[in-house]
């Protein structure tokens, strides 16, 4: 049987609260991985496991594009409106032209780059 | 000129706002052979139409399967552009066809934009763009209280149809055979009779072709066009080369193009060429977005489609406007076995069938009708009064020459009763042949099927039968077109008067045949 990326990450989630041998469990969940052929779908899990992790302890997931390098201060101006149990993450995206998109959950958007203004304003 | 193009454009970006507010957004996780899994956008409904962003523009799909975590789509546009991270977005909306006046006469894809080189369908300085409006592809059909009786024919021009298998305004009759028997020919030929039908108010027809030869498709429009009945029709296309997605929604687009003329308390006639390809480009898409198969492989859900897409034809009560949608599925047989899963579903959802013989086609009996394995379930009902009185006896000579056919070797051991009854039927059944695209108008049909079934031909020889036919029509509209076919068609009745004038013209007539 064939395990999705969604199994394992509930499976490593759940371990990991009952577990108190953190070190062991990622090391036995690697040769799991290994033996079963699924390093392919690793990055997958890994997205699973922290969307579960941050939905467990209440917050979102941030992700933030830039279109181009911003400045300290522009970051901290932004990841200070999201709360502490938010994991926030920073990107550079040269395809948004100009401005900033950020995604919440990948379910929600604020997206003011330019490209989307292009996009509606040409549609 | 480029001055005004140029302030137009710059008053709309000047005018142009932006508001950066949150918004609901979904992401391709997967995507193959016309259908995308999207993450995201949970609130999404049933048949919602989504946008899929893509670097050369907007691709249009539609919400098919909505899973836990995901949710599968046919993509509606160019499936090639999309790839895995685009943005998806809702529009709120469900599949809809613009549906209007100026629809009729035209060629359209399943989502009802021209092929035909027309021109847009719907110009905003249009007249009747007015009363258009935009019709749901997936719609519930008219409830019991909506509808009334079927009552009103609808002439199919076909003899042997509009005697003996009549269809009523409202009905669906399906028409069932093999490749190669005569299908479409009769659904051109009722669309080709609504022209002659004068005494009823005129059909509006649509014809749905569903993975069809293109050429095929031309082919129809030309024969329509040459038969200037292209004022009537509306042809949906979806041909062999369209995706499988097209290929599915073509009958249902066809279905709101109807309702929309039933909507105004008009009479329409739809025509689903084929529906067997139907249910294959359903299966398509069924097994590509992954839905468990069934028997032949089809999904749980293939008599549900068809049943949903039937039933929405309709005789409406008076009080919701008395319009009408008829339709008229088709379906293509393999080897004459009509025990195969599609066939015997579409069999019980419509309301009767023309089953079209092989064997018969190539005997010469052409159109192939089986008339003994063909039935209308709403009978004599949606018949005129004069059809009514020659289709009855007509049914049984038929019935009987069936039976005593067996003994057509052994004529000469025969009584003289039997002989006669085996005479008068191959009579008949050299009258009911037709060529195609020679549809018969009611009234002539009557008088015609008159003297077959009251013994005016059983003198005639068997190879001049069709000589008959045409001269005596040619005798009628000569010398007594206002007392006999004029009198039918005004009255749709065959009263005594009538009758005597009909006798007293066919002797007149037998003089000098």
């Amino acid at each position: 049987m064939r395990y999705s990326p969604k199994n394992y990450a509930v499976a490593l989630s759940k371990s990991l609260q009952e577990s108190k041998e953190e070190r062991n469990l990622f090391a036995n969940f690697l040769k799991l991985i290994k033996k079963n052929g699924d390093q392919k779908i690793l990055p997958r899990i890994l997205e699973e496991f922290k969307k579960i992790e941050i939905k467990r302890g209440g917050g979102s997931r941030v992700k933030i594009e830039f279109a181009r390098e911003p400045l300290e201060a522009q970051v901290k101006s932004i990841t200070r409106k999201f709360g502490n149990r938010d994991w926030v993450e920073t990107s550079l995206n040269p395809s948004l032209v100009a401005g900033v998109r950020i995604t919440i959950d990948g379910e929600s958007e604020i997206d003011n780059s330019l490209a989307r203004k292009l996009h509606k304003l040409f549609r | 000129m480029s001055y005004d193009i140029i302030e137009k454009l710059k008053k709309e970006i000047e005018g142009f706002k932006h508001d950066a507010s949150l918004e609901k957004v979904g992401l391709i996780i997967e995507t193959a052979d016309g259908i995308a899994k999207i993450s995201g956008l949970s609130n999404t409904l049933s048949q919602e139409i989504l946008i899929i962003e893509t670097e050369s523009g907007d691709v249009p799909c539609l919400a098919s399967n909505l899973e836990e975590s995901s949710i599968g789509s046919i993509i509606l546009g160019d499936f090639e552009k999309v790839k895995i991270g685009h943005r998806v977005r809702q529009t709120g909306q469900v599949l809809s066809v613009k549906v209007g006046e100026e629809i009729i006469g035209r060629v359209v894809d399943s989502l009802g934009r021209p092929l035909d080189n027309k021109g847009v369908i719907f110009s905003a300085e249009g007249k009747k763009s007015n009363e258009a409006g935009d019709y749901p592809l997936e719609k519930t059909a008219p409830s019991v209280i909506d509808r009334e009786g079927v009552r009103t024919p609808v002439h199919t021009g076909i003899k042997a149809i509009d005697s003996m298998i009549p269809i009523g305004r409202g009905q669906r009759e399906l028409i069932i055979g093999d490749r190669g028997t005569g299908k479409t020919a009769i659904a051109l030929d009722t669309i080709l009779n609504q022209l002659k039908d004068t005494g009823r108010p005129p059909a509006v027809c649509v014809y749905v072709a569903i993975g069809q030869k293109n050429s095929k498709i031309a082919k129809i429009v030309k024969v329509l066009e040459d038969a200037g009945a292209m004022k009537y029709p509306c042809i949906v296309s979806a041909p062999a080369s369209t995706p499988a997605s097209l290929q599915y929604l073509a009958p249902f687009a066809g279905c709101a193009i109807g309702e929309y003329f039933m909507d105004q308390g008009r009479d329409a006639i739809v025509i689903y060429d084929d529906l067997s390809k139907h249910a294959q480009s359903y299966r398509e898409l069924s097994l590509l977005l992954r839905r468990p198969p069934g028997r032949e492989a089809y999904p749980g859900d293939i008599f549900y489609l068809h049943s949903r897409l039937l039933e929405r034809a309709a005789k409406l009560s008076k009080e919701k406007g008395g319009g009408s949608l008829t339709a008229l599925p088709i379906i293509e047989t393999q080897l004459g076995d009509v025990s195969a899963y599609i066939p015997t579903n579409v069999i019980s959802i419509t309301d009767g069938q023309i089953y079209l013989e092989s064997d018969l086609f190539y005997k010469g009996v052409r159109p192939s009708v089986n008339v003994g394995l063909s039935v209308s379930r709403v009978g004599s009902a949606a018949q005129t009064k004069a059809m009514k009185k020659v289709a009855g006896k007509l049914r049984l000579e038929l019935a009987q020459f069936r039976e005593l056919q067996a003994f057509v070797q052994f004529a000469s051991d025969l009584d003289e009763n039997t002989k006669k009854k085996i005479e008068r039927g191959e009579r008949l059944t050299e009258l009911l042949k037709q060529n195609d695209r020679e549809p018969v108008p009611f009234e002539k049909e009557v008088v015609i099927l008159y003297a077959g079934i009251n013994g005016f031909l059983d003198d005639v020889p068997k190879n001049r039968i069709k000589e008959f036919e045409t001269k005596f029509i040619d005798f009628l509209e000569k010398m007594h077109r206002e007392k006999v076919l004029g009198a039918i068609e005004k009255t749709n009745e065959l009263n005594e008067e009538t009758e005597k004038n009909l006798k007293f013209s066919l002797a007149e007539f037998k003089k000098i045949f």
